[in-house]
């Protein structure tokens, strides 16, 4: 007791941080209860995203052909300001590990930091004994180009040019690089290209280059489109939260104006 | 038991890093610097994981005589003698020289290359078939016109447009997608948090 | 087509050997049959595909014994192999004869057996188990000739209509003797074959003609040292911010620089670096280098060594501090910003920390009055924010890639930045502000230029496309 007593007393929270806890706490309250009602009564509905229908729709092509689809996980990795493009990235990954060990497509992953190529392998893995082919998982299937943003870009355009799949998704944290994968996929007639990233600066470049764009905030929602019911609690949650937040923008401008 | 450890684990390590970083206490502070030297280390293993990828990667292709498999070659090569370079303690002279007269200059040409690539695609991509492609195009045209148009000349007189439409629409839209991009980071970083996602397994 | 006369196997036009069994193929031309079209061997009695005899061209009904047909598995999915129960790999991934399924073959060819022409020869071992039994049951009607395929699974790769070029054909067909495993597989024609030559031209075109114009707008200002294009100009409100920040600091202080960029971008970046630091020094700061990306150091130390070597005064070693790259991504931000002595603990040189006056009562980068983040995209911007900014209140300055800078406005009206410096126009402008004109001003001529070849090729191309299509509407 006293030790928690000793604890409490030696803890102290400056306001700004104080009302981020208490914002993260709620948010992360709205999201556990929007996420159970989604499990126990049933998934919210989904807007269906272009990209993912995209994504489905090509799926269906290399189940036919069986032709290679390729995901760029971007220069991003696990553990870093990035984690959430990636896992956004190894959303998408995960649903064609398991749909692919099914129907024996083969799934390429390309990716830069070594953290982001752990979760990838073990994304495959799972999405193969998931559908129960445990086989079907290859320690090569994820491949780790290059550490450095330019070589990770130039090592899988090249390799985008000698095995063209049926569709490149280029979903993670990129920069200005993204080009020239982009460019090489863009160059193959019959690859089906679909970008998402969250930087701004870099969007503008995959909406020149791509057939499909996840713009922002929507890579967060793929998960949710490709079918991931416990990922539509999250995404509603998402959705209060910024409705919330606009209604405070408007009504802290309106004030503004008033006061002034 | 296999499934509710590692659960454990990233609850315990996520909440003390979470709460270390909003917290100033020197017990939950030392703790949250002890977890991010364990990260750091586990970073540098899996950067052997990494290392041990390429190997496979490459080795296969090349076993295979796959398309492409010279440049694998020289990949494995390359890899090789950077890593002599930085094990056998020829020092920091030896890698940098590497770096500036070998790396760099490679590097510099392809993020050169990105230029051309992105004037390429944009003259394909703001055709005017449609009322999106004429706005961009138009909109494009002005900015540029804007900001480079020299002192004095009549054309400055589209600056104060240029400074308008990068200081209102165009930021007003980065902001939108920041805000919805913060969402969308905390959202999966407390989906992982709270045992929802678990890319740990 | 030419159709292998060892195995069967369908080549491609002008091979020389068989895809499958390695076989000289015959130059001659194939005979196609007269009721099913199929090419057939020049020499060949039946029709491969419908089993017509050649020799007498007659189309009636096929009375001899159905010809057994070698099919190879290539459009047979692993799925459909494991379904089937036969291993990879082994004896099933070549070619090898399918039959009627037991129950089909028993009730309905119970000649077949019979008949000593059988066009098979013995079954290989591991299909004994599959061959049908001799025939039971009372069926003594005329035969009823049965489509052979029955059960080859859906070939859903076409082959290209289009034949590759003859240098690429030779060098296929070299590489499928030299390497004889799998030779099927890396006969699939490339899909950038099956592309038509006519409809990539004009992509080239238009490739080749923005590589010239690039090149030529660019190499113009630096080969005439800036020529026409001035450097004047007016100065973007957030590098004016940053100009400021670095202003206010006292003579003495320490200002942190992290390069979390790489060398694709140090054209760009480059220039940032060596105009803000070059401020610093100017203004009788201390700078410590960090980075957190594996080649950050090393550019460091290359802008670092330029700057020294142009301000050649001494005691600049002592001034400006390489501490090199900490590993850790986020995590070594982190450690960075709570202490930097638990995150490094020697320089880039190798020396002791205690060693360097730089760092004589400095705790944290969080504590500094200064931290100056030259990052390669918004994300490396971020989490220096996220890290450093936010929690302990240092203010930031980033330096970005002029592509980035808009997107880091947002952050800088908000206060979480003290200023942006974007690219080269921002070194350049940030230079003229100082009165320290260095890289950034020599090279943006070369930048505008560039940039303003690149609208106008944008805009004429599109005007180019649009009257074009205008015109063919008006001539249909």
């Amino acid at each position: 007791m006293n030790l928690l007593r000793l604890l409490w007393e030696s803890t102290s929270i400056t306001v700004e941080g104080l009302a981020a806890l208490v914002a993260l706490l709620v948010f992360g309250a709205l999201i556990l209860a929007l996420t159970l009602r989604a499990r126990l009564v049933r998934p919210f509905t989904v807007r269906p995203l272009a990209a993912a229908e995209r994504v489905r729709g090509v799926l269906g092509r290399a189940m036919e052909t069986g032709e290679p689809l390729h995901v760029a996980l971007g220069i991003g990795g696990l553990g870093d300001v990035s984690t959430a493009d990636t896992l956004a990235g190894l959303a998408l990954v995960s649903f064609l590990a398991d749909r692919g060990a099914l129907a024996e497509v083969p799934v390429r992953v390309r990716l830069a930091q070594p953290t982001a190529l752990v979760g990838a392998l073990a994304t495959l893995q799972r999405g193969a004994e998931g559908a129960g082919y445990p086989e079907a998982y290859d320690p090569v299937q994820a491949a780790f180009v290059a550490p450095v943003p330019l070589a990770y870009a130039a090592g899988t355009a090249e390799a985008l040019r000698s095995e063209p799949p049926v569709a490149n998704a280029m979903v993670g944290a990129f920069g200005a690089e993204v080009l020239l994968p982009a460019q090489a996929g863009g160059d193959q007639p019959q690859t089906v290209q679909v970008g998402g990233t969250s930087d701004p600066s870099v969007l503008p470049l995959l909406l020149v280059t791509t057939d499909s764009l996840l713009a922002g905030e929507e890579i967060y929602a793929l998960g949710a489109a490709l079918g991931r019911a416990d990922h539509t609690g999250s995404l509603a949650a998402q959705d209060l939260a910024r409705a919330l937040l606009v209604l405070a923008i408007v009504l802290g401008a309106v004030l503004a104006l008033v006061i002034a | 038991m296999r499934r509710i450890l590692p659960a454990l684990v990233a609850l315990l390590v996520g909440s003390v890093v979470l709460l270390d970083y909003f917290l100033e206490n020197p017990v939950l502070n030392a703790a949250g610097r002890f977890l991010l030297e364990g990260a750091i280390v586990l970073a540098a293993f899996a950067l052997l994981l990494g290392l041990w990828n390429l190997l496979l990667v490459h080795e296969r292709q090349i076993r295979r005589r796959e398309p492409g498999w010279p440049a694998s070659v020289v990949i494995l090569l390359s890899t090789g003698a950077s890593l002599a370079l930085g094990l056998a303690g020829w020092g920091s002279e030896a890698l940098t020289w590497f770096y500036r007269f070998v790396l760099f200059p490679l590097e510099a040409s392809a993020g050169a290359l990105l230029a051309f690539v992105a004037v390429s695609a944009a003259a394909r991509a703001w055709r005017l078939s449609s009322l999106e492609g004429g706005v961009m195009l138009a909109v494009g045209a002005i900015v540029l016109v804007g900001t480079l148009a020299p002192q004095g000349a009549a054309l400055t007189a589209l600056g104060p447009l240029r400074d308008w439409i990068v200081s209102v629409p165009a930021m007003a839209a980065v902001r939108g997608l920041l805000l919805g991009v913060a969402l969308g980071i905390m959202a999966t970083g407390l989906r992982v948090l709270l045992w929802i996602d678990r890319p740990y397994e | 087509m030419i159709f292998c006369q060892a195995c069967g196997t369908t080549n491609r036009e002008g091979s020389r050997f068989c895809n499958q069994c390695g076989a000289r193929l015959s130059e001659t031309a194939d005979i196609a049959c007269p009721r099913c079209g199929a090419p057939n061997a020049p020499d060949a009695q039946h029709c491969q595909k419908c089993g017509l005899d050649l020799a007498r061209g007659r189309d009636d009904v096929w009375e001899g014994p159905l010809p057994r047909v070698d099919v190879p598995e290539e459009g047979a999915s692993e799925a459909g192999r494991r379904a089937l129960g036969t291993p990879e790999g082994g004896p099933a991934s070549r070619a090898r004869p399918y039959g009627l399924p037991p129950w089909l073959d028993s009730a309905e060819r119970p000649e077949e057996e019979a008949s000593p022409e059988s066009g098979a020869g013995p079954l290989p071992a591991d299909e004994e188990a599959l061959a049908p039994e001799a025939a039971e049951g009372e069926w003594s009607g005329e035969a009823i000739p049965i489509e052979p395929v029955v059960g080859v699974p859906y070939r859903a790769r076409e082959r290209s209509e289009q034949p590759p070029p003859p240098e690429q054909r030779e060098a296929a067909d070299l590489f499928a003797i030299v390497s004889d495993e799998d030779v099927l597989a890396s006969r699939r024609p490339s899909p950038s074959e099956q592309k038509h030559e006519a409809e990539r031209r004009p992509e080239m075109w238009l490739r080749l003609l923005v590589a010239l114009v690039l090149l030529v707008s660019t190499m113009v200002p630096v080969l005439l040292r800036g020529g026409p294009i001035s450097a004047e100009g007016s100065i973007p409100p957030p590098v004016a911010a940053a100009a400021r920040a670095v202003e206010e600091l006292p003579p003495g202080a320490t200002a942190l620089v992290a390069f979390e960029y790489d060398a694709g971008l140090a054209g760009d970046l480059q220039p940032v670096a060596e105009a803000l630091i070059g401020e610093m020094l100017g203004r009788g700061l201390y700078v410590l280098a960090v980075s957190t990306q594996p080649e950050g150091a090393a550019l460091a130390e290359i802008a670092l060594d330029r700057i020294r070597r142009a301000r050649a005064e001494p005691g600049m070693d002592a001034r400006v501090v390489n501490l090199g790259y900490v590993t850790g991504g986020q995590a070594a931000i982190r450690a960075l910003a709570g202490d930097i002595r638990a995150a490094i603990s020697s320089d880039w040189e190798g020396r002791g920390l205690a060693d360097i006056p730089a760092l004589s009562g400095i705790g944290g980068a969080g504590d500094l009055p200064l931290v100056v983040v030259l990052g390669r995209d918004v994300l490396a911007v971020q989490a220096w924010i996220e890290q450093v900014g936010a929690p302990y209140g240092a203010p930031l300055v980033a330096g970005v890639p002029a592509l980035v800078e808009p997107a880091l406005v947002p952050y800088q009206t908000s206060g979480q930045l003290e200023g942006v410096v974007g690219g080269v126009a921002g070194a350049a402008a940030f230079e003229r502000l100082t009165g320290r004109p260095g890289i950034g001003v020599r090279s943006l001529g070369a930048v505008r230029a560039g940039a303003w070849a690149a609208g106008l090729l944008i805009v004429t191309v599109n005007i180019g496309f649009a009257l074009g299509r205008l015109l063919r509407r008006r001539g249909r």
